[in-house]
């Protein structure tokens, strides 16, 4: 079969065909994902509707270890993405345009060399309409070189001035200005999954080229996101959505894929899903912080730690543990956001576990004049509150011994005796 | 076949007498225990495992002190599943600093031991209460904290008998007083340390001074009259 074959004749070949409508509009949000994408390498990335984008790299290959480097890392990515991709470099972008589309990976630096390295191009390479590479053809010229060697004068007369801009610009000989993209400060990705897939796994699998890409987007931006939502969309039901958390911003792939897969782990799937959608707003500015701030490993790992947990423990299953100036003993201490500073706490004996809630001591260990069962060692500390706070209450806690030496907290009320703590 | 004899030997459930502390411990911060420990503290890098005799028996403040250290080396703890609520004005009057320390809470106890093993591989020192803990859960929780290079406590229900069968590097049985029996410790045979008066003087230095004065006189006994039935739960 060929390229721009009949569908007819194409099916007389090959009857079991399975044909495809193009969907141009997919393929330009595509285009804008992937733009999304190459901010990561440069903040001047251009599209070239249908298939090609174009990347302004001269200020970055330092940062990248060099343009062979950059390439790589690139096309890797984009193939890691799914993408079948060529990636080249030139000096101007209509001859990166040229080598990309003929397949050429090639890496290019040298200006004063271009025209020569340029030399043995296809025709079929290069920019122009279908109509003009027919009537070059027909002139016997096939090769770059061949144009090249021809004086500017007659190429213009045969094949138009904008023939010669092109092959200026082709050759840096004329200024090239492009306008570039604009990516939104959200991110919206979507995938369609091959096969309907129902496990943890093939999901997670899929989401992770959203995941990179929105992370890519993130790093181009000097950002993080705090929430992104990932919407599983099915043939037959309400798609099933999923939002991860994090603490502090983040763009992290591989740490948002984990956390993912908790999350997929855990969500029950009406049907098989066809596909993916995610979606990030709220971008914020990663500053980066000063060298002495640096967060230690230790840090960032039990930030990554608390996500973790929360993502399968759910968001109320991690918390922290903070005083908080009350006299009131069940106040005193209270289930914080991890790392929330205490406010002063007095020297009292306190001790190291409360119970959820006081218990009645059995009347065995009440401690009267006659029980052994409780020796009284510190006490009584009256507490009291009032209707202020809608709670009336008056106690007197003791420290008491138990007969074993285990040392409790109890206190008296008009109620009777209970034990509200342990000095563990 | 001499590989596979040293990885039995690197099995935590196999001790040698005599064999010489590898790695340095966890210091406990009580020199009568550190003393007698291999390595001169906690396993760093292992499982401790702690049988409290009856609730209260100092199941904590035996390791406030190698906690609060750690915490100034940069460390941060996460204890999951405590049975009570752990009481902040008492733990930062012993000084400890509470942002570096999360509590887990969970459904179940695998979702605990979850917990446990990402705490130790992501580099938290965990104490985690577990009343169900088997010999997989154990050895998955020996490798994470291999993994993450740092010590697991685990804390048993008071008065549960010890089971031989549990790796653990340390295992000690705890009397009210604290009174520290020592049932397993690499290298070492059994041995028992009262560290009563070291845990009064530390509890008084931290400012809770709730010594140990006999019994107090009681007031007589308030308005309410002795001998009332006790109410079957505080309101």
């Amino acid at each position: 079969m060929q390229a721009g074959q009949p569908a007819a004749t194409a099916r007389a070949v090959l009857p079991d065909l399975h044909l495809l409508t193009r969907d141009t509009a997919a393929e330009g949000r595509c285009l804008r994902q992937l733009a999304g994408w190459a901010q990561q390498f440069t903040d001047r990335v251009v599209l070239q509707p249908p298939q090609s984008l174009l990347l302004e790299v001269a200020g970055s290959l330092t940062l990248f270890g060099g343009a062979e480097t950059l390439r790589h890392r690139a096309a890797r990515e984009l193939s890691d993405l799914g993408f079948a991709v060529t990636a080249a470099i030139a000096p101007t972008p209509a001859a990166a345009t040229a080598l990309a589309r003929i397949g050429r990976g090639e890496c290019l630096t040298r200006r004063a060399d271009l025209a020569e390295s340029l030399a043995d191009l296809p025709l079929s390479a290069l920019t122009i309409e279908a109509q003009a590479l027919d009537d070059l053809q027909a002139s016997g010229l096939h090769r770059l070189g061949d144009i090249l060697a021809l004086p500017a004068a007659a190429l213009a007369r045969r094949f138009g001035p904008d023939f010669i801009t092109y092959r200026d610009r082709l050759l840096g000989r004329r200024p090239d200005p492009r306008q570039p993209y604009q990516p939104p400060r959200r991110y919206e990705g979507e995938l369609e999954l091959p096969a309907p897939a129902d496990t943890a796994a093939a999901l997670g699998f899929a989401a992770r080229r959203l995941l990179r890409e929105l992370c890519g987007q993130l790093r181009a931006m000097d950002a993080g996101v705090t929430r992104c939502e990932l919407m599983l969309t099915h043939r037959d039901a309400d798609p099933t959505r999923v939002t991860l958390g994090l603490r502090a911003p983040g763009r992290d792939p591989d740490h948002l894929g984990r956390l993912l897969d908790d999350r997929l782990d855990r969500t029950p799937l009406p049907a098989p899903v066809d596909g993916l959608r995610l979606r990030a707003t709220g971008f914020v500015p990663l500053e980066q912080p000063q060298q002495s701030l640096l967060p230690t490993t230790d840090d960032s790992q039990w930030q990554r730690l608390h996500e973790t947990l929360a993502a399968r423990l759910g968001p109320g299953a991690i918390r922290g543990l903070a005083v908080v100036a009350d006299h009131r003993p069940e106040r005193a201490s209270r289930a914080v956001d991890p790392g929330t500073p205490s406010q002063a706490s007095d020297n009292r004996p306190r001790p190291l576990w409360l119970l959820h809630a006081p218990e009645t001591l059995p009347a065995g260990l009440v401690p009267d004049r006659t029980s052994a069962g409780l020796t009284l060692l510190a006490g009584p500390e009256r507490i009291e509150s009032g209707w202020w706070d809608s709670r009336d209450m008056r106690r007197d806690y003791y420290v008491a011994a138990t007969a074993d030496g285990a040392r409790w907290w109890i206190f008296r009320d008009r109620d009777g005796w209970f034990l509200h703590g342990l000095f563990a | 076949m001499t590989g596979s004899v040293a990885d039995l030997l690197r099995h935590p459930d196999i001790w040698r007498g005599g064999a010489a502390a590898d790695t340095p411990g966890l210091p406990s911060g009580f020199a009568a225990l550190d003393q007698r420990l291999p390595g001169g503290g906690f396993p760093a890098n292992g499982l401790t495992e702690i049988i409290p005799e009856s609730a209260g028996a100092g199941e904590l403040g035996l390791l406030l002190p190698a906690l609060i250290a750690a915490i100034e080396q940069g460390r941060h703890l996460l204890w999951v599943a405590p049975p009570h609520l752990p009481y902040a004005p008492a733990l930062a009057t012993a000084g400890l600093d509470l942002t570096r320390l999360a509590t887990v809470t969970t459904e179940a106890a695998p979702d605990a031991l979850w917990a446990a093993e990402q705490g130790l591989r992501a580099g938290a020192i965990v104490v985690l209460w577990a009343a169900d803990f088997t010999a997989p859960a154990a050895r998955r929780l020996q490798l994470a904290a291999e993994a993450g290079n740092r010590p697991g406590f685990i804390q048993r229900p008071p008065g549960m008998p010890a089971d031989p069968r549990l790796p653990a590097a340390l295992r000690l049985r705890l009397a009210p007083g604290p009174v520290v029996h020592v049932r397993k410790c690499r290298g070492r045979a059994g041995f028992q340390v009262d560290l009563s008066r070291s845990v009064q003087a530390r509890m008084r230095a931290a400012g809770n001074q709730s010594d140990t004065r006999d019994a107090l006189a009681l007031p007589v006994a308030a308005g309410t009259g002795a001998g009332r039935p006790l109410p079957a739960r505080h309101a």
